[in-house]
């Protein structure tokens, strides 16, 4: 197993600070790892990938890593990306969000980059929580939990990200935990590989924020509620509905073919010039 | 000799200028082959219990742990016959 480190060891920035940013035992980390697996697997050259990413904890992401990397303005992570693909379709672009950065802010340009079906992978940290400016609620807080822009209880309704992005069309969704994180991989795999905008859910957790107000435990102890709560998609097809009440499916949700943008828009450029 | 000595010696390299001490490694090991310090570090217990399985490389968000394999004579060409190692 010693290949493992040594691999990811390859894909980092040994002149950047180490230890990284994040707290301890945060999932990022076991992300960042199993996205390095999964470019390494799927056999791209670091100069082919661009790593975009937004503001927040994941925003951290790209800073260490040795792609071609681009940390953008809060939210606006796949518009920067898009123009790259548009650019330069040869590259792969990757953009890693956490779950404020792609539905709050950037709610707009995730459903609307869904829409046209650009040619993007998308990684979506969901930790429930807005975690580095200080632990306020995002659109993915459950209701009734506490946080520190709502201490008694949240009262609003959450988002389901990827039931969004299946909704706003996105060609692949898929969802993982980190405390899968072998499975993560795989599914990690199968989203870059995919032609289109394809979706990645990863449920994080946050314990320095979230955990803390809402008596969840230590990162070991969210680690084990992600095992208690999650069911992949095949076993969840003989689950009753009340079984399934507070679990999430994990698995690849979603996965059919679409038209890409960029290809779709160079036919149409073709087109206009050998019509003039 | 040399072979019994290298069983014995742990197979778990814990790099502690980046560890943070966060205990996922100690939680989720299978084995029970890690402990915790005093100061929440992870040390090997008991080498010998380790399976190999890699789980606490997998899982560690710092990159600060490496299992090297527990034998090498155990290595997939190995357990070939020398005449089909070739192959």
């Amino acid at each position: 197993m010693a290949e493992v480190t040594k691999l990811i060891h390859k894909y980092l920035r040994h002149d950047k600070k180490f230890p990284h940013v994040w707290c301890p035992g945060c999932g990022i980390g076991i992300m960042l790892g199993s996205l390095i697996r999964a470019i390494d697997e799927c056999g791209y050259n670091k100069d082919e990938i661009v790593l975009v990413s937004g503001i927040g904890c994941t925003g951290r992401m790209p800073v260490y890593v040795d792609f071609n990397t681009l940390h953008t303005t809060h939210g606006r992570a796949l518009t920067f990306a898009t123009g790259i693909k548009l650019a330069n379709p040869a590259l792969k672009v990757i953009v890693v969000m956490g779950d404020g950065d792609a539905v709050a802010i950037g709610g707009n340009h995730f459903i609307h980059a869904a829409r046209r079906n650009v040619d993007i992978s998308t990684v979506i940290l969901n930790n429930s929580v807005y975690g580095m400016t200080g632990g306020q609620y995002s659109p993915t807080t459950p209701y009734g939990m506490k946080t520190t822009t709502s201490p008694y209880s949240n009262v609003e309704q959450s988002f389901n990200i990827s039931e969004l992005a299946v909704a706003a069309g996105a060609v692949f969704v898929a969802r993982g935990t980190v405390y899968h994180a072998k499975m993560l991989d795989g599914l990690m795999e199968m989203t870059f590989k995919k032609k289109g905008f394809s979706v990645i859910e990863v449920i994080g957790h946050c314990h320095t924020q979230y955990g803390k107000l809402n008596r969840m435990g230590s990162a070991v102890e969210m680690m084990k509620w992600q095992k208690e709560h999650a069911v992949t998609v095949e076993k969840a097809t003989q689950m009753k509905d009340d079984e399934l009440k507070d679990k999430f499916r994990i698995g690849v949700l979603v996965d059919k073919e679409l038209p890409v943008f960029h290809e779709e828009y160079e036919k149409i450029r073709r087109w206009a010039k050998e019509a003039k | 000799m040399s072979d019994s000595k290298k069983k014995k010696a742990p197979n778990i390299d814990i790099f502690r200028a980046w560890c943070k001490a966060c205990g996922i490694c100690v939680a989720f090991c299978p084995a029970g082959v890690l402990a915790r310090d005093e100061g929440g570090y992870p040390y090997v217990k008991e080498p010998d219990k380790c399976i190999s399985c890699g789980w606490c490389e997998m899982r560690c968000p710092d990159f600060a742990i490496t299992v090297y394999n527990k034998d090498k004579k155990r290595n997939f060409e190995n357990d070939y016959p020398e005449e089909r190692q070739g192959k």
